[in-house]
């Protein structure tokens, strides 16, 4: 199945996928709170393979920190989130009435979108000292100044700041800005970014938890 | 002797609704076209008290009737709940013996799980016609990711649409707005879902 055949009924069939997951999530919550209906786990042989390999996880943690003393740092933890969080290119090029400019900003864009994010991050560069670049190209400069091989963190932040109160893209730049700062390990001012994704409840609220935690 | 006389009407009466309630998970005729009709306009909560009530037993009646492990019957029965609840609101179950159908979807859910069939084909949806699992796998991911961009109004009226099989002019009426701009609403949604979705999947 390619994009294009995506159909309504599939959306249906999606939707319905999705909504029956948080059904069912919703439903063990009451079953384990309400009814005290657990899902046990398995008996028979698995019984014993179980502790066996959590007292084996145990063993092979206990060495890994003997070995190498390391636990992950914000900036570590901060780099994860950063490459993991997936954002769609923007594969269309707004009119700039400037023929050189329009081909950066598709020349950017496709780079970004094919994950060449020093690439990207360089074209965006361009385009920004044209001084033509729009808050849409500014968003996409941010992220690929955060996702290429050796980030710059303190550029990226001061993007996402000029542009924060851009409405497409509100929840992503708080995001990014919360990953930038504990990238940049200023764990307690990326708190109260990452506590009002929780509280609205929706992107990256379950990687926030994650990530307070 | 006392056995063969005939008890009263009303208590003959009683002991016959009993009986039918006990068969409904303790419903009355009544009582279930409530939770049905309350069912279809979002409240979960009847739904909840009633079925989610009887969980424990449906998992002890596979446990013992067919030998199975407790989780692999918790499975089968929240899978059985879901479909359950899925015919309830496409109007395909009808007051009469609820328990034993239920019990009879867990068994035919059970017996196609041996015959490694994903539970999700029940719902006799088309899926594709390549069905890799892998790959509906991805797309489900994707639309997951897709869905966070859309706010807490377009997926309320998705889901009520999508879902909850509400008409859009009932929902209109709820919202109290205009049928065709509620209808745009909804396929402004639609193509942002999908906007986002198409470009996770470029982007594989």
């Amino acid at each position: 199945m390619s994009a294009k055949d995506f159909n309504e009924k599939q959306m249906e069939t999606y939707i319905e996928r999705l909504m029956h997951k948080d059904l069912k999530s919703k439903y063990v919550k009451i079953l384990e709170e309400k009814y005290q209906v657990r899902r046990k786990s398995r008996s028979g042989r698995l019984r014993y393979l179980v502790p066996v390999s959590v007292a084996a996880s145990f063993i092979l943690l206990f060495i890994a920190i003997q070995i190498f003393n390391h636990t992950p740092s914000n900036r570590e933890l901060a780099m994860n989130y950063i490459l993991e969080t997936q954002i769609m290119g923007n594969p269309s090029v707004m009119r700039k009435d400037d023929h050189m400019v329009e081909k950066l900003q598709m020349d950017a864009n496709t780079a970004f979108i094919n994950k060449r994010y020093d690439e990207a991050s360089a074209l965006f560069q361009k385009l920004e000292t044209t001084g033509k670049a729009d808050d849409t190209d500014l968003f996409y400069f941010g992220v690929s100044l955060l996702k290429k091989d050796m980030p710059d963190a303190a550029q990226a932040l001061n993007l996402l700041a000029k542009i924060k109160d851009t409405a497409q893209f509100s929840k992503e730049i708080k995001w990014f800005t919360a990953l930038a700062l504990l990238y940049q390990n200023k764990a307690e001012e990326a708190k109260p970014l990452l506590q009002s994704i929780i509280s609205e409840n929706g992107y990256m609220a379950e990687e926030a938890v994650k990530l307070i935690e | 002797m006392k056995f063969l006389f005939r008890k009263p009407d009303y208590k003959s009466n009683q002991t016959e609704i009993e009986i039918h309630m006990s068969k409904n998970f303790g419903l009355s005729p009544v009582e279930f076209d409530q939770l049905l009709s309350r069912l279809r306009e979002g409240d979960e909560n009847l739904f909840e008290n009633v079925f989610l009530a009887q969980f424990k037993n449906s998992i002890d009646f596979l446990c013992k009737g067919y030998k199975i492990e407790h989780e692999i019957a918790y499975d089968i029965v929240m899978d059985t709940l879901i479909l359950f609840r899925h015919k309830l609101l496409e109007g395909k179950i009808v007051y009469g013996n609820l328990q034993y159908l239920f019990n009879t979807m867990a068994r035919q859910l059970y017996l196609k799980s041996l015959q490694k069939k994903p539970t999700t084909e029940l719902f006799d949806h088309d899926f594709t016609e390549e069905n890799h699992s892998e790959s509906l796998e991805n797309h489900y991911q994707n639309l997951e990711k897709a869905w966070t961009y859309l706010n807490v109004k377009e997926k309320q009226i998705l889901e009520k649409f999508y879902y909850l099989k509400i008409p859009l002019n009932v929902i209109a009426l709820e919202q109290n707005v205009n049928e065709a701009s509620l209808r745009k609403q909804k396929q402004r949604a639609l193509e942002k879902l999908k906007l986002h979705f198409n470009q996770l999947f470029i982007q594989l």
